[in-house]
């Protein structure tokens, strides 16, 4: 079904529940790489992007359409991935680990998943807030604004956070390049 | 020249921008849950227009669960403890269908010398076609038979007021000794948290 987002939101308002889909497909897969870099566990991730969309679906309402879809959908993602962020905190699961040897034992090259894994391994050493921040800015190529829209936090805190996270990954990527 | 401060190293962006592996039937888990919702809502009323009804039903709610920590403090002062301070509680439903289980934190304090460490949490577990039911976790190194529960009043419900001494962790009903049922994961109370509903994390397994 061709139409811009705010077509679709339309037509799934007005009673069309299938053409919900035409947004999953649209997003799904940068909803996925998102969420999976901010949790670092496959299972979370598809669970947090499952649970956005169904949220997005019951509360497409609320949808306006000055707002980019994706910035609407990717607030509700970022709100997910905060609650299982926080519940696996209470838990401490380790699970981030083994989850990405799997991922990294399926890349077409061992190359590959080896600095997948130290990405991964070095996201692990930043805050919460830190990684959703730099995950917000470069896996996704935001601007300050619009992660300040997702986020709730104001735009010079998002640039300390960034700045920081930069910082501390470089340091941590060069001592795993060099251990 | 300096070095960009806000700047990574093109592999790391590259990384990760890769894309991911599709996942697979996500799509398919999506379309089902969102087919099996009610369809939204055309108007969004605003929080001002619903915020007095839900501050009631908030309110009833802590009126609700309170009254069922009050009463699970009571028998778990006359069982395990020799003070229990506080009454704060929190629900977490874990199950739908016929086997539906919970627990309650009844208690932050049970003695002072173990204060932030041991709480008292009551279990409760709805399955009226079981024999047996026990429950395993954490707390007890997983042992399926350690910590029964019992159906006092042959009505199907099956309760147990267990000490723990962690402030988080993973358990699971055994019902007749074969069937686990995974469950919710316990919960610390704070004075601050409201009482709430958590997610479901996990279903019936084997």
């Amino acid at each position: 079904m061709p139409g811009t987002d705010a077509q679709i939101v339309g037509a799934v308002l007005g009673g069309d529940t299938e053409a919900f889909g035409v947004l999953v497909d649209r997003y799904q897969e940068r909803c996925l790489r998102l969420a999976l870099h901010i949790v670092g566990s496959r299972e979370d991730a598809e669970d947090a992007v499952q649970e956005s969309f169904l949220r997005a679906y019951r509360y497409l309402g609320g949808y306006r359409e000055q707002e980019k879809f994706a910035a609407w959908l990717y607030r509700i993602l970022v709100n997910q991935c905060r609650t299982l962020l926080a519940r696996r905190r209470r838990l401490e699961l380790p699970m981030a680990e083994w989850e990405w040897d799997v991922a990294a034992a399926s890349d077409a090259g061992v190359e590959n998943g080896a600095l997948r894994a130290e990405l991964t391994r070095a996201l692990d050493l930043l805050s919460p807030d830190q990684r959703e921040a730099v995950v917000l800015r470069f896996s996704e190529d935001l601007t300050y604004d619009e992660m300040a829209a997702i986020t709730g936090s104001g735009t010079s805190a998002l640039k300390m956070r960034v700045q920081r996270a930069c910082a501390r990954l470089r340091r941590l990527l060069l001592e795993g390049a060099n251990a | 020249m300096p070095e960009r401060v806000d700047h990574l190293p093109d592999w790391a962006i590259a990384e990760l921008r890769r894309p991911v592996d599709s996942a697979v039937g996500l799509r398919e888990r999506i379309m089902e849950s969102v087919r099996a919702s009610a369809r939204p809502r055309t108007a969004v009323l605003t929080r001002r227009s619903h915020s007095a009804p839900r501050r009631g039903r908030r309110l009833a709610m802590s009126s609700a669960i309170a009254a069922i920590a009050a009463i699970a403090a009571s028998m778990a002062w006359m069982a395990l403890t020799p003070s229990i301070l506080g009454s704060r509680a929190r629900l977490i439903p874990v199950l739908g269908g016929s086997t539906a289980g919970s627990a309650v934190v009844i208690g932050d304090t049970v003695d002072a010398a173990l204060r932030d460490t041991l709480r008292l949490v009551r279990f409760v577990l709805r399955a009226p076609d079981a024999a047996r039911v026990a429950l395993a976790g954490d707390f007890n190194d997983w042992s399926a038979t350690a910590t029964p529960l019992m159906d006092s009043a042959g009505s199907g419900v099956w309760e147990a007021v267990v000490a723990i001494d962690r402030v988080a962790g993973r358990y699971a009903f055994v019902v007749d000794d074969t069937q686990w049922v995974r469950a919710a994961y316990i919960e610390p109370a704070t004075a601050e948290a409201r009482p709430r509903r958590a997610a479901p994390v996990g279903g019936d397994s084997t």
